[in-house]
């Protein structure tokens, strides 16, 4: 009877205030769009309500995830290891692109460039997205420091944009020779911007890393954090979700067991190792 | 240069006035939209300065922290928003090193790289706490500005075409209805000279060349008034001067004759010749020329007889007056001649009347001296009172015949000393005054 009042109290409660959404680097926030028919597809198949917050790093959205500003985020697979650790972020769901729930860190240029790795990009401006990123910065460093290079050192200089979709600017507008991104920002980007990726091209990859999850707060009600779960993992059964999922540049939302992403996690510990 | 002043005098009023327009237009018109394009360049060019130093400064802190922070990425979207204001060129952030942190033109001027400056970028300075950790360099864009100003530049130039192509179809209409006024009025002015009554010209154009033309009429009609009557007052004068006997003449200061009757025919000179020759042709006498010459230099009255050329061959006097009047000189001479004849022939008469009574008195002389050798020559024997009285009567006609020489002969003057005394008690003496 008591674990049923609790529960009762705890969906009533939900349903009494807003779900903070957090945003940040791996979804093209500029596509406020996309985001609100997210959050209102979420809203209509869980009756919670959502709303958007958008933080400019993940540093930011860690804050705001441990001090409560943010219930759910959507987040790169490092910080997610990160926080994971440190705060107890739940893994609520894990984007399906085609390749799985998996995605890459791609290296990108300009297609009239005649670069053909990263290490070509030496002494050159490059941009990384987040120094938490993965695909934005763990996996390129890690990359550079296996062949004996310091970004900070390799790159001149190295810069930080804070988002996947910057950084493809960045280099689209020229203003960098390169640059290290989510290839499903990429992707997405390809989708929504295709005049954007037709001046550029992927150069090298790095991965397979599972993807950018879905990540909940401890203070998130377990079963509320449940209810968007199942929400998110059948969205690509109904028509109106695939559209939704479609325009974010990936295919569904599925669930990985947290130690996928040790795979990420070693990479955190033998960069702040060399460093 | 004088050569073109001088056509530019005798050009047509058409021309002068078409010249005007199209030099007013050119030289007021021209200047001044060029002046104002070049204004309206220059305003444009300070607004995008303005427009940027604004944005700089509300952004100050911005700018700052992207200096400091080496937020390269905010940096170049800051450096791209301020490079999108209409008028400007290129943008570019450096750091206090010159060192580039953002570049609206990212390919040319890489981050990172040190920024080459050169005197076409204006710079802004970015300074914190007074002191300057970066700046900011941008160009304008040359084309923006002439983009504004080509189209005014353009219509200026369309429209100073425009007005000059005007100007001169004005300056021709206005010159052509000019022309055909002036030439009614000459016509008019012609029309007087041949001696008619100018014909009044009716202008639908109420304006200043009407009004000269009604007072060239009106001029005319009273000229030929008073011509008329300059014309009448002439022939009766002339005719009265002509039938004067006297000769008169009007002279200016250097005695050339501007006017003479007809009395100088008599003469034998004509009027035609006279007229623009000296007066001096007409006097006979050195001396009375040099006097009338001098009365008419000092400008004064002169009277006297003088002695006339005559081509006919006669001799002739005149009276001759000379009056200064206004500007000129009534100058007259009337004819003495016969009364000068009249004076010697009195003159004659005169002498022959001493002569008779002088005939007489040395004939009663002659007959009284005679009388005693008449009377003796009827004596047959003289005694010695007789041949006193011959001998006295000789003495007598001697004395009588001595005196008549003496008179007929001319007077010698003799200068000698003599005793006024001696005159005296000759005086007495023969005057027989004893009691002296």
């Amino acid at each position: 009877m008591v674990v049923l009042f609790a529960l009762l109290l705890s969906v009533l409660l939900a349903f009494g205030r807003d779900i903070k959404v957090g945003f940040t680097a791996v979804i093209i926030r500029e596509d406020v769009k996309t985001i609100k028919d997210f959050l209102d597809y979420l809203s209509k198949k869980t009756g919670f309500s959502f709303s958007p917050v958008f933080a400019r790093s993940y540093d930011e959205m860690d804050f705001y995830l441990f001090n409560g500003k943010v219930d759910l985020a959507y987040i790169c697979g490092a910080p997610y290891v990160e926080g994971h650790k440190k705060y107890g972020y739940y893994l609520v769901a894990v984007p399906l692109t085609s390749d799985g729930p998996y995605y890459y860190s791609y290296v990108i240029t300009k297609k009239d460039r005649s670069y053909r790795s990263i290490l070509d990009f030496e002494e050159k401006p490059y941009a990384f997205s987040d120094p938490k990123s993965n695909s934005g910065s763990v996996a390129p460093t890690y990359f550079l420091l296996k062949n004996g290079y310091f970004p900070t050192e390799f790159f001149k200089p190295l810069i930080y944009t804070y988002s996947h979709y910057e950084s493809i600017m960045a280099v689209y507008k020229g203003f960098v020779e390169g640059a290290s991104v989510d290839s499903i920002v990429y992707e997405h980007t390809s989708l929504v911007a295709p005049h954007i990726t037709n001046k550029l091209k992927v150069i090298q990859k790095f991965g397979p890393f599972p993807a950018t999850p879905i990540v909940a707060s401890k203070r998130l009600d377990p079963n509320t954090v449940e209810a968007i779960k199942s929400a998110l993992l059948v969205m690509h059964q109904d028509e109106e979700g695939r559209k939704i999922l479609k325009n974010m540049g990936i295919l569904g939302f599925t669930y990985l067991e947290p130690k996928h992403y040790e795979t990420i996690a070693h990479r955190i510990s033998y960069i702040k190792k060399i460093r | 240069m004088k050569a073109f002043a001088e056509r530019l005098r005798k050009a047509s009023i058409g021309l002068k006035l078409s010249l005007t327009f199209v030099f007013v237009i050119a030289l007021c018109s021209l200047p001044m939209s060029l002046l104002t394009i070049n204004y309206l360049s220059n305003k444009l060019k300070q607004h995008v300065m303005n427009t940027i130093e604004e944005s700089v400064r509300s952004q100050k802190d911005e700018f700052i922290e992207l200096i400091l922070m080496e937020n390269y990425w905010r940096a170049f979207n800051k450096i791209e928003a301020l490079s999108q204001i209409p008028g400007v060129k290129e943008v570019v952030l450096v750091d206090a090193n010159n060192r580039i942190i953002a570049s609206s033109k990212p390919e040319e001027k890489v981050v990172g790289r040190s920024f080459s400056n050169n005197p076409d970028y204006l710079k802004i300075p970015i300074e914190s706490y007074s002191y300057t950790i970066g700046y900011l360099y941008y160009q304008i864009r040359r084309e923006y500005i002439d983009g504004i100003v080509s189209p005014l530049r353009f219509i200026t130039l369309a429209f100073t075409f425009f007005f000059t192509l005007v100007g001169i179809l004005l300056g021709v209409f206005v010159s052509l209805k000019i022309n055909e006024r002036l030439r009614q009025v000459r016509e008019m002015i012609e029309e007087s000279k041949r001696g008619g009554m100018p014909t009044k010209k009716d202008f639908w154009e109420r304006d200043e060349l009407t009004e000269l033309a009604d007072f060239v009429h009106k001029s005319l009609s009273d000229l030929k008034g008073i011509f008329s009557n300059l014309e009448f007052t002439r022939n009766f004068y002339e005719s009265l001067f002509n039938t004067l006997q006297e000769i008169v003449l009007i002279l200016d200061e250097a005695g050339t004759i501007y006017f003479c009757n007809k009395a100088v025919e008599n003469y034998g000179f004509s009027v035609e010749n006279l007229l623009r020759r000296k007066v001096g042709v007409l006097l006979e006498g050195p001396k009375e020329r040099r006097e009338v010459r001098e009365s008419l230099r000092q400008k004064r009255t002169y009277t006297g007889v003088v002695k006339l050329r005559n081509k006919k061959g006669e001799e002739s006097y005149a009276l001759a007056v000379l009056v200064p009047w206004v500007d000129a000189f009534i100058f007259t001479l009337k004819d003495i001649t016969e009364l000068k004849r009249s004076e010697e022939l009195v003159k004659r008469m005169e002498v022959f009347s001493l002569l008779g009574e002088m005939s007489a008195y040395l004939a009663h002389e002659l007959k009284n001296a005679t009388l005693p050798l008449k009377l003796l020559s009827e004596v047959s024997e003289w005694n010695e009172d007789d041949i006193k009285v011959v001998r006295a009567s000789i003495e007598r006609v001697d004395k009588i015949v001595s005196s008549f020489l003496q008179f007929a002969r001319p007077v010698e003057e003799e200068k000698r000393e003599f005793s006024s005394w001696q005159l005296v008690e000759d005086v007495v003496a023969f005057y027989s005054l004893p009691d002296l």
